[in-house]
């Protein structure tokens, strides 16, 4: 059986959850101040029960609206999400390798695994694109890229 | 007046400016050919490059990608029918109808002209109509600020297509998340939960590459792309026949996108679908409308240029941006240091007349550029989007990371890249989100200041006429259309009636 809360249901599920909680949380920060002026909370609070009211009336719109069968080849769906995992893995390699290394291995591991291209072409890409990357954004724009462990080992890369 | 213009075409006719503004145009050409990735990306992308530029070549060079990006999704709508962003839907429709009966260069042609005479319309009308504007605007107080912020919102929210209730929506959540960080007025941390980072609010270029570039390859990847349609340099030759068709089309596409460019949060995208219904009433070949209509595609073309130029008149002269890509050059203002209001006009003359001088020079560039080398471009489009975008996704952290040079902004990039996801992938308007977002925390200031002018009571902005009257316009805007449903129809009786 279908779970009721599950596609957009859910996002605005989630929105009624966010904006109670902002509204709530707004009480601490006051929302008026001395002599009844506009305080701190004050947006916030209106904000967030304005929100909690359009995101419960969208709810209810989207329960009651049967949702069309998704004409989407599951296929794609798995590649999206293994892009989308291979990009957190690539966040989380750059405090290790720095951010060029995990970039780079970012972009031939997608184009190599996800997308199936010859392994030389995606390596010749990924290295391409670390370059180019490099002159833009190191040489260029100054930007000190994160050199992560790796970096710091090899004594290159901007801030750890 | 001329000589403001004069000094605007100084200062942008430098050596420097043009090659940045060329640039500018080249890149936002190329980016908007990517599939699904639109100016307001592109602006949010390329920023970081521009911030140890002098503001005034910043932003020329942040212009010329505007345009440029709007050039590329134009090439996008036309052969393979996926519009690079919102504003270039309508031209899909009779674009790509062009495009299969082998007329695509005809139809690239024609939107490069419709927007070079669409530029020089509305610079002429720029020039005469913003600084009245900016006069008008100092009289403005906080009251009438706060008014023009909801007329702004509530404009966005009335044109997001049969979804009014998930507009507003959207708009009130920018505007929540806008009051993430200190508060301006007391210095009092809000929903930061302790982390530095957010002292200074949610950063919103970083936000704005989460939820356009990362969100759309993200929902791309899901849909896949389409295959285009080839388009050859002895196909670019328009015919005279097409040229004096699309004359009026033309000249009507600009005056509608200037006058709908000028609103706060009309932006361009509504400019291009009434200016192609308009066309689609007043033109002499109505029934060629959705099959390959040159006028369909002249109209909207020149339609969302002069809006997009228009765009600049609320951005500048109050502070409010027009549509979401000048609500990230809102953004970008404020990076440099530039505060837009009806002051800048006195305050910084060169800057602002040399942005709108750098309209026109962009506009040149681009139909030169464009001109004969829309089938080049339109190569790209070959290139497997296996290989584009994981380069996409690379540029934009890279991209994030150098504007503040912290990871902060990067995973800032990549929580919003999946909630730009799942706004495409259900279909939720993303411009009131933007405009919400951006206008936040001037909306908030207009409260404060208010209240305190009122001595805490908001009703004072019921008694001040010019406030009053653009509330009035919002609330017209907002339920005008249902009240309209109230009213009986009478059509189907004198249909009855003839049968």
């Amino acid at each position: 059986m279908r779970p009721l809360l599950r596609g957009e249901p859910a996002v605005w599920a989630l929105l009624v959850c966010l904006s109670v909680a902002m509204a709530g949380a707004s009480f601490g920060y006051g929302i008026t101040k001395d002599g009844g002026q506009v305080g701190p909370g004050f947006l916030p609070l209106v904000s967030g029960v304005a929100l909690a009211l359009l995101s419960a009336a969208c709810l209810l719109q989207s329960v009651r609206r049967a949702a069309p069968d998704e004409d989407v080849d599951p296929r794609r769906i798995r590649t999206l999400w293994t892009v989308f995992g291979l990009l957190l893995v690539a966040l989380l390699l750059v405090p290790l390798t720095g951010f060029l290394v995990a970039f780079g291995l970012l972009v031939f591991a997608v184009s190599a695994f996800v997308e199936r291209r010859r392994i030389v072409s995606a390596a010749v890409v990924a290295v391409a694109a670390t370059v180019v990357i490099y002159a833009v954004f190191v040489l260029f724009l100054a930007v000190p890229l994160p050199g992560g462990l790796l970096g710091g080992l090899l004594g290159i890369g901007g801030d750890g | 007046m001329l000589d403001n213009l004069v000094m605007g075409f100084g200062a942008a006719l430098t050596p420097a400016n043009l090659l940045w503004c060329f640039v500018g145009v080249l890149a936002g050409t190329v980016i908007g050919l990517l599939p699904g990735l639109g100016s307001t990306t592109g602006v949010a992308v390329l920023l970081p490059l521009t911030l140890s530029f002098e503001p005034l070549t910043a932003l020329i060079m942040l212009a010329g990608i505007y345009y440029g990006a709007q050039y590329g999704g134009t090439i996008t709508s036309v052969l393979i029918s996926t519009p690079g962003e919102a504003a270039s839907v309508v031209t899909a429709i009779d674009g790509y109808q062009m495009a299969r009966k082998g007329r695509a260069g005809a139809a690239l042609s024609i939107a490069a002209i419709g927007s070079f005479a669409a530029a020089i319309v509305s610079l002429v009308l720029l020039v005469a109509m913003a600084p009245p504007f900016a006069k008008l605007a100092i009289d403005f107080g906080p009251p009438e600020n706060l008014a023009v912020m909801v007329l702004g919102l509530t404009t966005i929210v009335s044109f997001s297509a049969g979804a009014k209730l998930r507009g507003l929506a959207m708009a009130v959540l920018g505007i929540l998340l806008a009051t993430v960080g200190v508060d301006a007025a007391t210095g009092l941390p809000r929903y930061t939960f302790g982390d530095v980072d957010l002292l200074s609010g949610l950063p919103f270029v970083q936000v704005m590459i989460g939820l356009f570039a990362v969100g759309e390859v993200l929902y791309q990847i899901r849909q896949g792309a389409a295959q285009p349609i080839r388009a050859r340099f002895k196909d670019l030759v328009i015919t005279r026949e097409e040229l004096s068709r699309s004359k009026g089309a033309i000249a009507r596409g600009s005056v509608i996108g200037y006058l709908l460019g000028c609103l706060p949060g009309a932006g361009s995208t509504l400019a291009s679908f009434l200016a192609y219904g308009v066309e689609k009433r007043v033109s002499r070949n109505k029934h060629e409308f959705g099959h390959g209509a040159i006028e369909g595609v002249a109209s909207p073309e020149s339609a969302n240029n002069a809006a997009a130029n228009a765009n600049f008149v609320p951005t500048l002269a109050l502070g409010i941006p027009g549509g979401a890509t000048t609500a990230v050059l809102l953004g970008a203002f404020m990076m440099y240091g530039i505060q837009p209001g009806p002051l800048l006009f006195d305050e910084q003359p060169e800057l602002v007349w040399g942005l709108l001088a750098s309209f026109f020079i962009g506009n040149v560039l681009l139909l030169v550029l464009n001109l004969p080398l829309a089938p080049l471009f339109a190569q790209l489009l070959r290139i497997p989007y296996g290989y584009m975008y994981p380069l996409i996704l690379v540029t934009s952290f890279v991209g994030a990371y150098s504007i503040d040079n912290n990871m902060f902004s990067v995973w800032i990039v990549f929580v919003f890249g999946l909630v730009g996801y799942f706004m495409k992938k259900f279909d939720l308007p993303m411009a009131p989100l933007v405009l919400g977002l951006v206008i936040g925390a001037l909306f908030e200031k207009a409260l404060v200041q208010t209240s305190a002018m009122g001595d805490g009571d908001l009703t004072i902005v019921f008694t001040r006429p010019i406030a009053l009257v653009v509330f009035l316009l919002a609330a017209l805007l907002l339920a005008g259309p249902s009240l309209l449903k109230l009213v009986p129809k009478r059509e189907p009786k004198r249909e009855k009636e003839k049968v």
